[in-house]
């Protein structure tokens, strides 16, 4: 019990974060390779795919390396990985806002962005707060 | 500043930078892919070039010197054509014209919503245009103020649920009372019924708030406003009742029928686009004799006809889909199919066949009550005088292949009018076509014209040509060509299709009075005969190109198609009407490995045996240089040598409203736009009616002054091409671009077209007619199948497009292909249609682009089914590299420099892009401003980002240090 009590006082909350980050990175991953081509969108884009499995990886590697820049460069990643994605549904995307023929965003293109908006955002505050430790007195452990 | 503030401060700028240079660097792949996209919605051009003020150089000079002139010339025609167009169906009791001292009630929202356009690509701003108030107070008619604010305050209105219409109606209950106790005062009711329509959606047969959820059809309140006018009508508060029928689709009339609502004039104004509402103005108040005809039938009940019934057995969809379509993968590109089962009887020709086959006790012609399917047949069309025709003749043209059909039209009025004369055909239907299954349609339109404007008691007597071929009809079973059979062939000069049926009716004896089928006597007089002797197979052959037509278009038949021979479909003939017409769906599988592999994108590449073509070459040659050489001359190769792989690549892959600058041959860029009815991007937002309204009006002289002054108007604003005109058929009235498309009938759409788009192109101004082949329809439009036989698809939808394109007729040089499949094949990969007979039949001199490849169906029109199959360029956001994948393809590259040969070849003879380019005129690419600064941007972030991140590890260091020390 003790020794739990203190490897969490000895971790920032960024750390507990990674976790959930490598989740959701993966989740996009599954979603975009799920739902990611369609009528617009004949292929996947790789470097959508690659940038979001590093930063799933790097964010899981902070979990052993408590340095911050890995956990920017994991939220780089996810952010670099969702504007590809974007790029790769652009014709769905122009087709939704020309509103000609009634197209809608499908509930795995929400999901997908949802799943990603998710991990760029948890993984910036997993690296804003790497070392932050707000339980204890002063917050800033280290 | 404390060391670890420093670090916090170094590291929160840092990650801002690197955030945005790789917001920056992620979006910069983006942009350059949309970079068409881009440039078109910045109005920028991606080339410069030098270009000579010589006049020799000014190929296509423009009439207009300023915008003023340019639009005061512009809105004459839209009125003079809306007041041509206008068809006056109904003038009970000397309801119109109104007199000068009426005074006018507005009723129902759609008066002061007018309709002007449409969406999608026939979108206008019609924001500032003038209202049906400002139209009849400019013609001295007083309007009820009070009830014009009310409706315009009342909250109610037209609008959408999801995509289906609704008409939204205020019902005559909430209209308050002090506004309704005016109307007396204002005793002239103008009751106006408005329907919106547009691309990318057909209208509702169903879900709407309508009486039976047509969206064609009247509301409740809508009827129950009719209904208490005609109460007060009753009453002597309301003179009259005078409904505008404001709307490019046909509304469906059966409330004129209805005992509780009595209207004294009906009038179809049609969208009327920007000034066609002063003449909506000048025809009610006789300053304009109405001389339009309907170019549509208007009907008591709009899914009577064959065409409708495979809806209204659909639950009111067209589309139907492959029932195992998910057992078998297949998309939302691939799993719709439509079935054009109408064969040949679309529109009047169902009805007046079926109507003449009734008269004469045809076999299997059933019950049939004409008067309860049709309100007014096409052609009809009142005016404020009366014409009397005399003199009819028919004798064979000095020619030989034609015959001059003669009439007199007197103005038996007191008013001036014009009067079109419109010209009908009857073929013989013989026993050769019953065991073949030829059809042949008791009533076409063959030919028409337009008289001058007669005053009261004059004369003209017009002659209309009627070319033999017409006489042709297309046998895809016995003789697999065009045949003209041995018989007699009709003509007669008739007001409509149905007093024609009656006119042809007569010539064979038929009277009413004898036969209590007929609803009207004919005029035997009014018919000449014209007799075939034998079989004339001439037409087997193109008269444009002298290549022999035989069958192309088996694969798009279901009982000729290989993949669904497990299947059939029962085409509607006269032959039996009864036992032909479709009473079931035809649910149709994919079962076969034929159709699999047909139905998937990615088919193999034809090996053409092609050599690999040559690239680079330094010949001198320019663009300018080879302006009136023909298409084959050996120039040609010379100047295509010219160009790289790269230049070829981005020009076909790159037509996105511009076909792109290409330097080693001193190309400029052309810029295209939307759309059929005005450009959509008009400086002066200017626009005309509808289509259907030009084609009411019958008159040569105006397609061809309306296709001149869109490109009037396209040049001043900077366009040199249009995406126009739009000529697929009105196959059923909810078809979604009503507005864009002509006419049920093909003949009177490919005249229309054919002079439209040579008024147009006499500009310079390339016209893209569209949608080639079989869209007429708009529900699932990305990739649905549709099935037909070969006789439909000659006889009916190809025909306005041949008009247009063939190279002895409107001579267009561009054509956009359907987002629409042919049988399995997407329109725009499939050789039949594009080479076979775009090219091999019609001698198309122009280059097919496709239809909306950057927002629309990106899946299933690719590069490697599309170009090598006819489609020359892409309308979408292409690179230089986006065909390296098949580069090293001699086929494939080869049809990649014929698709450029063909782009060239017609903006060097026909685009006003060339004006003032010269042989020694040099054009160059530029990087538009958005790319540098983009780069710039990216650049800046770099060298910023690494400072940061520099200045970060730099202050952690020292706050390390100093607490060390510390």
């Amino acid at each position: 019990m003790e020794r739990k009590a203190s490897f969490s006082q000895s971790r920032g909350l960024g750390f507990f974060l990674a976790l959930p980050v490598a989740v959701c990175a993966v989740a996009a991953i599954l979603l975009y390779r799920k739902t990611g081509v369609t009528e617009f969108s004949p292929a996947l884009y790789p470097s959508a795919l690659w940038s979001a499995w590093a930063a799933a990886a790097l964010s899981l590697i902070s979990l052993f390396v408590n340095w911050k820049p890995v956990k920017y460069l994991s939220y780089l990643l996810a952010l670099y990985s969702f504007i590809q994605y974007l790029s790769s549904q652009a014709t769905y995307i122009v087709n939704v806002f020309v509103s000609i023929d009634g197209t809608t965003f499908s509930s795995g293109m929400i999901a997908t962005s949802v799943m990603y908006l998710l991990t760029i955002a948890l993984g910036l505050t997993a690296a804003i707060t790497a070392h932050w430790q707000p339980w204890k007195k002063g917050g800033n452990g280290k | 500043m404390t060391g670890k503030k420093s670090v916090r401060r170094w590291e929160a700028i840092a990650v801002v930078l690197a955030t945005l240079f790789t917001i920056f660097c992620g979006s910069y792949s983006l942009a350059v892919s949309q970079a068409a996209s881009i440039n078109n919605a910045l109005g920028l051009q991606g080339a410069s070039v030098s270009r000579s003020d010589d006049a020799a150089y000014i190929y296509f000079p423009s009439a207009y010197a300023d915008a003023q002139s340019l639009e005061t010339a512009y809105l004459a025609v839209c009125e003079e054509v809306e007041g041509e167009g206008i068809v006056l169906l109904k003038n009970e009791n000397g309801a119109l014209p109104l007199s000068a001292d009426e005074k006018i009630s507005c009723f129902l929202t759609g008066s002061v919503n007018f309709n002007y356009s449409a969406s999608g690509s026939s979108a206008a701003d019609t924001s500032a245009y003038s209202t049906l108030k400002d139209a009849f107070t400019g013609v001295g008619l007083a309007v009820n103020e009070d009830l014009w604010n009310w409706y315009g305050s009342c909250g109610y209105g037209r609008t959408k649920k999801g995509s289906n219409y609704l008409i939204n109606e205020a019902p005559w209950s909430e209209i308050p009372e002090n506004v309704t106790a005016t109307i007396g005062d204002y005793p002239t009711a103008v009751v106006t019924l408005v329907r919106d329509s547009g691309e990318g959606k057909d209208i509702n047969a169903k879900k709407s708030d309508s009486t039976d959820g047509s969206y064609l059809t009247l509301s409740e309140q809508e009827a129950g406003v009719l209904a208490r006018l005609t109460e007060l009508k009753r009453e002597g508060k309301v003179h009259k009742i005078i409904v505008l029928l404001n709307s490019s689709a046909t509304l469906q009339l059966d409330f004129l029928q209805d005992e509780n609502i009595e209207v004294d004039a009906c009038v179809w104004v049609g969208n009327v686009g920007k000034a066609g509402i002063r003449a909506v103005a000048g025809v009610l108040s006789g300053k304009v004799n109405p001389s339009g005809r309907l170019s549509d039938t208007f009907l008591i009940d709009n899914l009577s006809g064959p065409a409708s019934a495979f809806l209204n057995l659909n639950k009111k969809y067209f589309s139907q889909y492959y029932a195992d379509f998910e057992e078998e993968g297949l998309n939302a590109t691939q799993m719709y199919y439509g079935i054009y089962a109408e064969g040949i009887y679309v529109g009047y020709r169902y009805y007046e066949t079926r109507y003449t086959d009734y008269v004469l006790g045809a076999a299997g012609a059933g019950e049939y009550a004409y008067a309860k399917d049709v309100a007014w047949p096409f052609g009809f069309g009142l005016s404020y005088t009366d014409f009397e025709y005399s003199g009819y003749q028919v004798a064979a043209a000095p020619d030989g292949k034609s015959y001059d059909v003669t009439v007199t039209v007197r103005n038996a009025g007191s008013i001036p009018g014009k009067e079109a004369v419109l010209i009908w055909l009857q073929k013989p239907y013989t026993d050769y076509d019953r065991e073949k299954g030829v059809e042949k349609a008791a009533v076409e339109l063959a030919g028409f014209t337009k008289t001058g404007l007669l005053a009261s008691g004059a004369s003209e007597t017009v002659t209309v040509n009627v070319p033999r071929e017409s006489f042709k009809s297309y046998d895809a079973e016995g003789h697999q060509t065009y045949i003209v059979e041995p018989g007699s062939y009709l003509l007669t000069a008739a007001r409509d299709a149905h007093e024609a049926a009656n006119n042809f009716l007569a010539a064979q004896g038929v009277t009413a009075a004898v036969n209590g089928r007929m609803d009207a006597d004919g005029r035997a007089d009014m018919v000449g005969t014209v007799t075939v002797d034998e079989l004339d197979l001439s037409y087997a052959v193109s008269a444009s190109t002298g290549s022999r037509i035989t069958n192309q278009l088996s694969f798009a038949d279901v009982n000729r198609y290989e993949g669904l021979k497990d299947y059939s479909v029962t085409y509607v003939s006269r032959n039996d009407w009864e036992g032909t017409w479709p009473r079931e769906l035809v649910n149709l599988t994919i079962e076969n490995d034929t159709f699999r592999a047909d139905i998937a994108s990615g088919k193999p590449i034809p090996d053409d045996g092609a050599a690999m073509p040559v690239y680079g070459e330094q010949n001198g040659r320019s663009l300018a240089d080879l302006r009136g050489l023909p298409y084959d001359s050996e120039y040609w190769d010379s100047l295509l040598n010219q160009m790289t792989w790269e230049e070829q690549a981005y020009l076909v892959t790159n037509a996105q409203f511009t076909t792109v600058a290409v330097p080693s041959v001193s190309k400029p860029e052309t810029y295209e736009d939307d759309g059929p009815i005005g450009v959509v991007s008009s400086t002066a937002k200017l626009s005309m009616p509808c289509e259907g309204i030009w084609a009411s009006t019958f008159n040569k002289d105006l397609f061809h002054a309306v296709g001149g002054m869109l490109a009037e108007d396209a040049r001043a604003s900077g366009k040199t091409g249009l995406y126009a005109s739009g000529v697929n058929i009105h196959r059923t009235p909810f078809g979604g671009r009503s507005a864009e498309y002509f006419s049920e009938d093909p003949f009177l759409s490919g005249v229309a077209s054919m002079h439209e788009v040579k008024g147009m192109q006499e500009k310079g101004v390339i016209a893209h007619v569209k949608h080639f082949a079989f869209n007429d329809e708009e529900s699932e439009r990305n990739g649905i199948c549709i099935w037909l036989n070969e006789q439909e698809a000659r006889e009916i939808m190809l025909v306005p497009f041949q008009y247009s394109l063939a190279a002895d007729q409107g001579n267009a040089h561009a054509v956009m292909s359907g987002f629409n499949r042919v049988g399995t094949d997407w329109a725009g990969a499939n050789r039949n249609l594009l080479m076979n007979i775009l090219h091999g039949e019609w001698g198309f001199d122009g280059y097919c682009i496709t239809d909306m490849a950057s927002s629309n169906g990106a899946i299933y029109m690719t590069y490697k089914d599309g170009l090598p199959r006819g489609t020359d360029c892409y309308l979408g956001s292409g690179s230089a590299s986006a065909l390296d994948e098949f580069k090293n393809d001699p086929s494939f590259a080869a049809r990649v420099r014929e698709a450029s040969h063909c782009i060239l070849y017609a903006v060097a003879n026909y685009s006003c892009a060339m004006n003032g380019l010269s042989g020694e005129s040099l054009v160059s690419t530029t990087t538009p401003w958005w790319q540098t600064a983009l780069l710039t941007a990216i650049i800046v972030l770099a060298v910023l980002t690494a400072g940061a991140l520099a200045m970060w590890g730099m202050s952690w260091k020292k706050a390390r240090r100093n607490a060390s020390a510390a």
